[in-house]
C-alpha cells in the first residue's frame, strides 16, 4: 500500500518536475521577452534574420539588454557571444541565454 | 609612392596582369610582393615598425589560439560548475595578460612616434641631454593605420571572433596590403582574408569599374579637394585680423568640403584598385553631409574608424569588470538614467582618443571632447528630443529632415574652425571674428578673389560641386552610379567620363609649388 502510494508520488513527483521544467523555460522566454521589450519594442515583432545588420536594435540598445539578462538569470554574457549571430532574432537571443545557463 | 604617380599606375597596372595570369592560388602572394614594393617604395621612417607589429601580431595570435585550446580541454575533463569558472578565468587571465602586452608595444610604438616631436622640449629640459636626433625620427609609413588595424585582429582572435591565421605570410599581407596601409580602410581579418583565398578570375567589367572609381577619386581631389585647398590656406594662412567672418565662414564651409573630397577621393582611389582585384573593402564614406545626427554623420564619416572604436573601445570597456561594475552601481539611480553612465564614460573615451589619433596639439584633444560631450548628452536626452518632438508636432519629412541637417553642418562647421586654424589662438579669432565682423557682403564683393582663386575658378568650383552633389543624391537613393551609367546610352555615359578625365587633366592643380599628391590624412 504505502509503495503504491510512494510510486504514485514519485510519478506525480516526476511529472511536475517535467511540468516545472516546460513552465520555467516559458517563464524564462517571458522574462527575456519582457527585457526585449523595455529596451526593444520592435525586436518582439521582428521576424527577420539579421536584426543587428537591419539596425533594429543597435549597440547601446544590446548592451542594455545584456546587462538585463545578466541580472534576471545570474549568467555572465562574455564579449565573445555578443555577435550579431546570437542577436539575429528573439529567438537566438533566448537559445544564448538558455546555453549560457546550461553551462 | 603617390597615388597620383606614374610609379603607382605602373605597379598597378603589372600586379593586375601578373594576378590574374598566375595560378590563382598564388593570387594573394601577387598581392603581398606588390605590397612589400609599394611599402619600400614609399619609405618614410623603418620598415622595421612594420615588421614588429606583423611578427608580434601573428606571435599573439598563435598563443591566444592555444590558449583557447588549451582551456576547451580542460573545460571537458572538468565537472562542476566552481571549479570551470576558476579554470576559464585563469586562462583568461593569461590572455588579457599577453594581450596588454601587446596592446602596449605596438601602441606604445605608435604613441611614441606620434608623440616624440612634441616630447622633444620635454625630454631636453627634463634630462639635459640633446635630443635632436628624435627629429630625424620619422613615422613608419601608414602606422596609425595598420597599428589598428593589427589590435582589431588580436581582440577579435581573443574574443573567438576570428581564428587565427597560422601563416605568417597572410598576416603581412592583411597589414600592408597597399590600397589600405597609408590611409585606410580599417579592414577585419576573418572579413579580407576570405577574400584573399578566393579564386579571382578576369573580369573585364570588374576592371573597368575599378577604373572608374580611381578616376572619379582622383577628379574630386585634384580638381575639387586641391583647388578649395589654395583658397582655404590663403585665408587661414593670413592675418586673422584682416579678413572679414564671413570670408573665414566661407573658408570653413569649403574645408569642410575639401577634407571630405580628399580624404573620400583617396578611398574612392585605392577602393577601385581593389576592386580591380575582386577585393572589395568595407566603405569608409556614405556621403556624411546628409546625415541627420552627429551620431548618424559619424556612422557615415570615416565609417571604419568609428567601427573600430566601437568595437574595440566602447564594447571593450563596457563588457569588461570595471565597466560591468559601474553599470551595476548605477543602473537603478537617477530615475533608470544611470544605465547610460558606462556608455557614455565608453563615449568619452572613445573621442579623447579619436581625437589623440587624428592630431596631436591640443585643438584635437578639445575636437574629441566636443563630440564626445555632443554624443553623451544626445545619449541621454534621446528619450526627451523624441519627447518634446511629438509635442511640438514636428513631423517627419523633408523640411525636418533638411533643418537635422543643417544642424549638423553648423555643429561640424564648428569644430572644422578648430582643426583647421593653425593655433587655438587663432581659432579663438576665428569664431569672434563670426561674432564680431560677419560682414556677409563681403563675399558678393570681389574680395574673395584675392585669395588665389579667381572669378572663372569659383565658377568651376560651383560647376563640380554640383556635379557631385548630382552622383551624392544618386548614391543616397541607392542607386550605384557606375550601374546607372553603363545602363544610360552610350552618349551619355562616355560624355560623363570623357568629361570627368578632361576636366581632371585640364583642371586638375598639378604644379605650382604645391604638393598635391600628399593627401591630408596621410599626416595622420
Amino acid at each position: 500500500m504505502r509503495n503504491f502510494a510512494e510510486s504514485i508520488t514519485s510519478v506525480t513527483e516526476t511529472r511536475s518536475c517535467a511540468e516545472s521544467s516546460a513552465e520555467m523555460e516559458e517563464n524564462m522566454e517571458e522574462k527575456i521577452l519582457d527585457i526585449l521589450e523595455e529596451h526593444c519594442e520592435e525586436a518582439l515583432s521582428y521576424d527577420g534574420d539579421s536584426m543587428m545588420e537591419d539596425g533594429v536594435i543597435d549597440s547601446f540598445t544590446v548592451i542594455n539588454v545584456i546587462s538585463d539578462l545578466e541580472d534576471e538569470f545570474d549568467i555572465e554574457i562574455d564579449a565573445k557571444y555578443v555577435v550579431a549571430e546570437n542577436f539575429r532574432n528573439k529567438e537566438a537571443i533566448i537559445a544564448l541565454v538558455q546555453k549560457l545557463l546550461e553551462e | 609612392m603617390q597615388l597620383i604617380s606614374y610609379t603607382f599606375v605602373a605597379l598597378w597596372m603589372l600586379t593586375f596582369a601578373l594576378y590574374y595570369l598566375v595560378p590563382k592560388k598564388y593570387q594573394q602572394y601577387i598581392l603581398l610582393a606588390a605590397s612589400v614594393i609599394f611599402y619600400v617604395a614609399g619609405l618614410r621612417g623603418f620598415p622595421l615598425g612594420l615588421l614588429f607589429t606583423a611578427v608580434t601580431t601573428y606571435g599573439c595570435g598563435l598563443y591566444l589560439k592555444e590558449n583557447l585550446r588549451q582551456e576547451k580541454a580542460s573545460l571537458h575533463i572538468c565537472s562542476d560548475k566552481e571549479s570551470k569558472k576558476a579554470l576559464k578565468a585563469s586562462f583568461q587571465r593569461k590572455r588579457k595578460r599577453i594581450q596588454i602586452l601587446y596592446i602596449v608595444c605596438n601602441l606604445g610604438m605608435l604613441l611614441f612616434y606620434k608623440y616624440a616631436v612634441v616630447m622633444l622640449p620635454f625630454m631636453e629640459a627634463l634630462t639635459g641631454l640633446k635630443t635632436g636626433f628624435l627629429e630625424q625620427v620619422m613615422m613608419p609609413l601608414g602606422i596609425s593605420f595598420y597599428t589598428l588595424t593589427a589590435i582589431s585582429y588580436v581582440v577579435d582572435a581573443g574574443r573567438e571572433n576570428c581564428e587565427a591565421e597560422t601563416n605568417f605570410f597572410k598576416i603581412l599581407l592583411f597589414l600592408a596590403y597597399f590600397p589600405a596601409v597609408t590611409q585606410g580602410p580599417f579592414n577585419r581579418f576573418a572579413a579580407l582574408k576570405t577574400q584573399f583565398e578566393q579564386e579571382h578570375a578576369f573580369r573585364y567589367d570588374r576592371m573597368l569599374r575599378g577604373i572608374q572609381r580611381f578616376v572619379w577619386g582622383a577628379f574630386k581631389k585634384l580638381v575639387i579637394a586641391d583647388r578649395i585647398g589654395i583658397f582655404v590656406d590663403r585665408v587661414y594662412g593670413g592675418e586673422t585680423s584682416a579678413a572679414a567672418g564671413s570670408i573665414y565662414a566661407l573658408a570653413t564651409v569649403l574645408y569642410m568640403l575639401q577634407l571630405y573630397a580628399d580624404f573620400s577621393g583617396y578611398i574612392d582611389m585605392t577602393a577601385g584598385v581593389s576592386e580591380s582585384f575582386d577585393i572589395v573593402l568595407p566603405e569608409n564614406f556614405k556621403r556624411p553631409y546628409f546625415a541627420k545626427s552627429v551620431a548618424e554623420f559619424w556612422r557615415r564619416w570615416h565609417i571604419t574608424l568609428g567601427t573600430w572604436f566601437k568595437d574595440y573601445v566602447m564594447f571593450s570597456f563596457v563588457m569588461s569588470g570595471t565597466g560591468r561594475k559601474i553599470s551595476k552601481t548605477f543602473k537603478n539611480k537617477w530615475n533608470g538614467t544611470g544605465r547610460q553612465a558606462a556608455p557614455i564614460i565608453g563615449t568619452m573615451l572613445v573621442w579623447l582618443f579619436t581625437g589623440m589619433w587624428h592630431g596631436r596639439t591640443l585643438a584635437y584633444m578639445l575636437w574629441g571632447v566636443y563630440y564626445g560631450v555632443i554624443m553623451s548628452v544626445s545619449l541621454l536626452l534621446e528619450q526627451k528630443y523624441a519627447a518634446w518632438k511629438t509635442k511640438l508636432h514636428i513631423k517627419d519629412g523633408s523640411v525636418w529632415s533638411f533643418i537635422c541637417m543643417a544642424r549638423t553642418w553648423i555643429i561640424v562647421f564648428m569644430a572644422d574652425v578648430l582643426i583647421r586654424s593653425e593655433s587655438l589662438a587663432q581659432a579663438g579669432a576665428v569664431y569672434k571674428a563670426f561674432l564680431t565682423r560677419l560682414q556677409p557682403g563681403t563675399i558678393l564683393s570681389g574680395e574673395i578673389t584675392s585669395y588665389g582663386l579667381n572669378k572663372s575658378d569659383f565658377i568651376l568650383l560651383a560647376a563640380v560641386l554640383l556635379i557631385w552633389l548630382m552622383v551624392s543624391v544618386l548614391e543616397e537613393r541607392g542607386e550605384d552610379v557606375r550601374t546607372y551609367l553603363a545602363c544610360r546610352p552610350a552618349v551619355l555615359r562616355w560624355g560623363f567620363y570623357y568629361g570627368i578625365v578632361l576636366l581632371l587633366l585640364v583642371t586638375g592643380i598639378y604644379g605650382g609649388g604645391y604638393d598635391t599628391a600628399v593627401f591630408m590624412y596621410q599626416s595622420f
